[in-house]
């Protein structure tokens, strides 16, 4: 039955980055519904159904915008690995603190990892296009959705869990 | 590696379907997939789209409300002025007509076959824009295919289709290119979409002006000639360059449009010679 919830949520996470996030841009840069939803899987139900959901979502999404899915599952890629360095490196940071970096830093990588895909097939660069209209704003849509997301399920008493992962499962 | 200890099997499997992803779409194993995804994503798409349209609609319109008001005045000055040059025509035409009954003339029927679609996704970044419609070869619609906005300007080009549905690159997105020029006037000039969004009017030379309508000029075969594509917004650089920096703000608005034309009956040069033995 979990495992269903878990299928029904990922299409609807998928259908909501195609049809939904495009619609409310900011600059250049359009919500990343699926890096918050993988976060939040991971922080609320532990990593692994979160390393199940990447390669899922990478080919949903993929194949509702036409983008190459292996380049999405390639952006996604950081996310869990970034996650569990901010929580095992030791910075002083709480839970929340780390989860707004790893949107931050993730979201950034992905954004500039998925611009790669154009401009090496012929797409006119530009440094004030990358930073300006797609990176900085995409940062602060995704600070601010995780933070939609975090705090109230905070205050209703959900705590995030580890991002380690055990060595008997590998 | 100290930061990927406990996930190196995970990411060594991820990059691995990765490659085999890519290598996959290469040779077209994911497109019966993606085809059928897309028949069963597509209404459900539509659906959400009409939903939060509005929504998205009256966050962006309460953000330029200044901007707006500002349009509306000269698009109500714009209004009137078409309106009186569409009487003017008007009076022409059926004055044509008269002619031609006179001199015995028939003239052909233009226009050409359209296949109405609407717009159910939208991919704009920076570097890319990119429309899903929900017609595809079913309907007759094929790669290379010319897209109009619902008025007819030029909005761009069908580049993958399935069975239900297809992706449009827009003309703002930065690979696309158009053969164009500017209207009543011998300057011939390239269309190319640029960094965020925008058109600039590239290899023009002569005297080109704020306000000049650009349209497409037909040569290489890939778009009928005439239709509208925008009108100058700016014009920068120094008399000595051999061709002017030119802005160009597009006809149709493309990131409210809801509905577009396909233009099944213009086989492009791309299609012709895909299509010869």
């Amino acid at each position: 039955m979990r495992v269903i919830v878990y299928c029904v949520n990922l299409v609807l996470l998928a259908l909501a980055q195609v049809a939904i996030a495009p619609l409310f841009p900011l600059g250049g840069a359009i919500p990343d519904l699926a890096l918050i939803g993988i976060l939040a899987l991971a922080l609320y139900e532990g990593p692994h159904p979160a390393m199940v959901a990447i390669p899922v979502l990478a080919l949903l999404i993929g194949f509702g915008t036409d983008r190459s899915p292996s380049l999405l599952l390639l952006a996604y890629l950081p996310v869990l690995p970034l996650a569990f360095f901010l929580a095992t490196a030791g910075l002083p940071l709480n839970r929340y603190a780390q989860a707004s970096l790893t949107a931050v830093i993730g979201g950034m990588a992905a954004r500039f990892f998925l611009a790669l895909g154009p401009l090496t097939q012929g797409a006119a660069f530009s440094v004030g296009g990358l930073t300006k209209d797609l990176l900085l704003p995409g940062a602060f849509l995704d600070w601010a959705l995780l933070t939609a997301a975090f705090i109230p399920l905070r205050f209703l008493g959900r705590e995030a869990s580890r991002l380690t992962l055990s060595r008997s499962s590998y | 590696m100290l930061i990927f200890s406990r996930y190196t099997w995970w990411v060594g499997a991820m990059v691995g379907l990765a490659i085999l992803l890519a290598v996959a779409g290469q040779v077209g194993l994911l497109k019966p997939f993606q085809g059928l995804f897309l028949t069963v994503e597509s209404p459900v798409d539509h659906v959400l789209t009409g939903v939060f349209q509005p929504v998205a609609t009256f966050l962006s319109n309460a953000g330029n409300i200044n901007s707006i008001e500002s349009e509306n005045r000269k698009l109500r000055l714009q209004n009137e002025d078409l309106q009186n040059r569409v009487t003017q025509l008007k009076q022409d035409s059926a004055r044509v007509t008269e002619l031609e009954q006179a001199l015995n003339i028939n003239q052909g029927a233009g226009g050409g076959v359209r296949v109405a679609a609407n717009i159910v996704n939208r991919e704009s970044t920076p570097f890319t824009d990119v429309i899903a419609i929900d017609r595809g070869a079913h309907d007759g619609i094929k790669n290379g295919m010319v897209v109009l906005s619902s008025q007819g300007s030029l909005i761009g080009t069908v580049t993958t289709t399935f069975p239900g549905s297809s992706f449009i690159r827009l003309i703002t997105d930065s690979k696309s290119k158009v053969a164009a020029q500017i209207l009543n006037s011998a300057t011939d000039g390239v269309i190319q979409g640029s960094a965020n969004r925008t058109l600039t009017f590239t290899l023009g030379t002569g005297n080109i002006k704020v306000g000049d309508t650009i349209v497409s000029s037909g040569l290489g075969g890939n778009y009928p000639a005439g239709l509208p594509i925008g009108t100058v917004s700016e014009v920068s650089g120094s008399p000595e360059d051999l061709s002017p920096k030119v802005k160009v703000e597009p006809m149709v608005r493309l990131s409210t449009a809801q509905t577009v034309l396909v233009l099944t009956s213009f086989i492009p040069q791309r299609i012709g010679v895909q299509g010869q033995p």
